[in-house]
């Protein structure tokens, strides 16, 4: 080992053959590049552009599952799906998890970072639709997708609530029969927007791929069937 | 207690009353009872056939995609901007949520040259002109805005009501900054409700946890779902409140439809009601319970409440016996 005061005098060269300088030097090289192309994707998305230095400043802290009511009652942890999708781990897009979250927010309204866990769910869901391993997620309220396309409102079909309106018992099915005269004696409107309206929104959702999403039947074919079957979704019992 | 929810200025016209498809098709009341305040405080408004629904149950059970729903919101907002109402007033959290954040993406040019390129195939188009006068606000706000104008106009004295808040998660954590008050502690609806007399609950523990609807998991989760909503019953229970008030639908189906079953099957005793704000303050205005406030479309019973505030009839036992015997006689 040479002195300090002999490595001063000999410059550069001498410092090279301190082991410190070494480990010195060695501390400023660049972290390797952890390529992410799913990090990437998922910063790219538009609702991800107010939370991306939330994301990538993640510290891991756990406010997010303190207050998360999934994390609570289910196998599930908002802090664990930041981590991974700060890592870009692709297994999130085949993670059943994600479908735990009720949108709540309360992770990014507690954010002490300004990251969104809810939204990384969001985004990551619908990749998981996309590529098809979603589908069987989203099944289900595919009756709302056509009750939406066909009428211009959402509302929760019955098709959907099925054992629920069964608990809901009498009092539900009371409002269902009652609900057109119920509207008419306090002087509300239709429950449906104008045609006009109805056409415009199917043309939006056809323009942003609804129906290819979805890979739902083709539309005309699907209306057609509708209209034979005179269905009138929302108050149908 | 006092008040703690900031003034906003006036808002007296240009309304549109932005269709909310839960309340619609569960608690019609809940927007005639909105009408008939804003008639009462003086808010000119429209309901514009043209406005679609806001694609929120979609949207947040996965089935519409973004793109999809930002083009569904700016449309919205092109029609309420032409009808001359540019002020959408939501009943629901969800259609606050999803229209604000569809006008924070609007924001970025690319988003909006996108959403454009599809509002051009049925004629419209998101500019600044519209993007510069339409506007967002709950009910609620629209209400607040108005509110030095209640006392004179209170005919029931909700005095001896305790009333305790259920503050949605669409309106305070989606936009935290952007809440009326305290995100945390939202005071909105009690301070509404401060010149009827009721007595407010404030904070309570869980005030923030959600209604447990989740929009999916009611459906496919449901053990975590109820799991969710007991626990605020209970909690509810324990501050002895009269009233839960709510200020979106998708709560309120919750806890409405699935008060008195969660409390058969755990055998508790959640004492209480749930209403939304508009129909307690409708009340507390003298409307009437039916025609205005639609309670027939409840779940709960809620005519003891009615009959305790002077909504209904009060029929003492006494009288009752009096009239059933002189019924026999008469026979």
């Amino acid at each position: 080992m040479i002195e300090v005061e002999e490595a001063l005098d000999q410059g550069d060269e001498g410092l090279s053959a301190n082991p410190y300088g070494v480990i010195a030097e060695s501390a400023f090289l660049p972290a390797p590049a952890r390529p992410s192309p799913l990090l990437e994707r998922i910063l790219d998305d538009p609702r991800m552009h107010h939370f991306a230095q939330g994301l990538l400043s993640c510290v891991q802290c756990g406010i997010c599952t303190s207050g998360c009511p999934a994390a609570r009652f289910a196998d599930y942890s908002p802090r664990e799906i930041s981590r991974r999708a700060r890592d870009g781990d692709e297994t999130l897009l085949e993670d059943d998890s994600v479908w735990l979250c009720s949108y709540c927010y309360t992770c990014q309204s507690r954010c002490p970072q300004g990251n969104s866990v809810a939204v990384i769910n969001q985004i990551i869901r619908g990749m998981q639709v996309e590529s098809g391993y979603g589908l069987k997620h989203v099944a289900l309220f595919t009756a709302w997708a056509e009750q939406f396309y066909a009428t211009g409102i959402g509302g929760w079909p019955h098709e959907l609530l099925g054992d629920i309106a069964d608990v809901w018992g009498e009092r539900w099915w009371h409002l269902v029969e009652r609900l057109d005269d119920l509207r008419e004696e306090m002087g509300l409107g239709s429950l449906y927007p104008s045609e006009a309206a109805i056409g415009e929104l199917r043309t939006i959702m056809d323009e942003t791929g609804f129906r290819t999403r979805l890979r739902l039947p083709d539309a005309e074919a699907r209306s057609l069937r509708a209209a034979q079957a005179g269905k009138s979704p929302s108050t149908e019992r | 207690m006092p008040t703690s929810t900031p003034d906003i200025a006036p808002i007296t016209h240009g309304v549109e009353l932005f269709h909310s498809c839960l309340v619609s098709t569960q608690y019609p009341g809940v927007e005639a009872a909105t009408k008939w305040l804003f008639e009462q405080l003086g808010v000119e408004y429209v309901v514009n056939p043209d406005q679609t629904c806001c694609t929120g149950l979609g949207y947040y059970t996965d089935v519409v995609s973004f793109p999809t729903s930002v083009a569904v919101a700016a449309r919205n907002a092109c029609v309420a901007v032409e009808s001359g109402h540019p002020i959408q007033a939501y009943l629901c959290s969800t259609c606050y949520a999803v229209n604000k954040k569809a006008r924070e993406v609007l924001e970025e040019p690319e988003q909006r040259q996108r959403t454009n390129e599809v509002l051009s195939k049925i004629g419209r188009r998101y500019d600044d002109a519209v993007a510069n006068e339409v506007r967002h606000h709950h009910v609620l706000e629209i209400l607040w805005s108005r509110h030095p104008a209640i006392p004179a106009l209170i005919r029931r004295r909700l005095s001896g009501i305790k009333v305790a808040t259920h503050p949605a998660c669409h309106y305070c954590k989606v936009f935290p900054d952007e809440v009326l008050g305290d995100s945390e502690n939202l005071m909105l609806p009690e301070d509404l409700l401060e010149p009827a007399g009721v007595e407010k609950t404030g904070y309570y523990p869980e005030k923030t946890t959600h209604c447990g609807a989740g929009f999916r998991q009611r459906f496919v989760n449901p053990a975590m779902s109820m799991a969710v909503t007991r626990e605020k019953l209970r909690r509810l229970a324990e501050q002895g409140v009269d009233v839960c008030v709510h200020m979106c639908p998708n709560c309120h189906v919750q806890f409405d439809r699935f008060h008195d079953v969660i409390s058969k099957t755990t055998g508790e005793d959640y004492p209480f009601v749930h209403l939304h704000v508009q129909q307690l303050l409708a009340l507390a205005l003298g409307a009437d319970p039916d025609t205005v406030c639609g309670v027939e479309a409840h779940s709960q019973d809620l005519e003891p409440l009615l009959e305790r505030i002077g909504a209904r009839p009060r029929v003492s036992v006494a009288a009752a016996a009096a009239e059933a015997t002189a019924a026999e006689g008469a026979r």
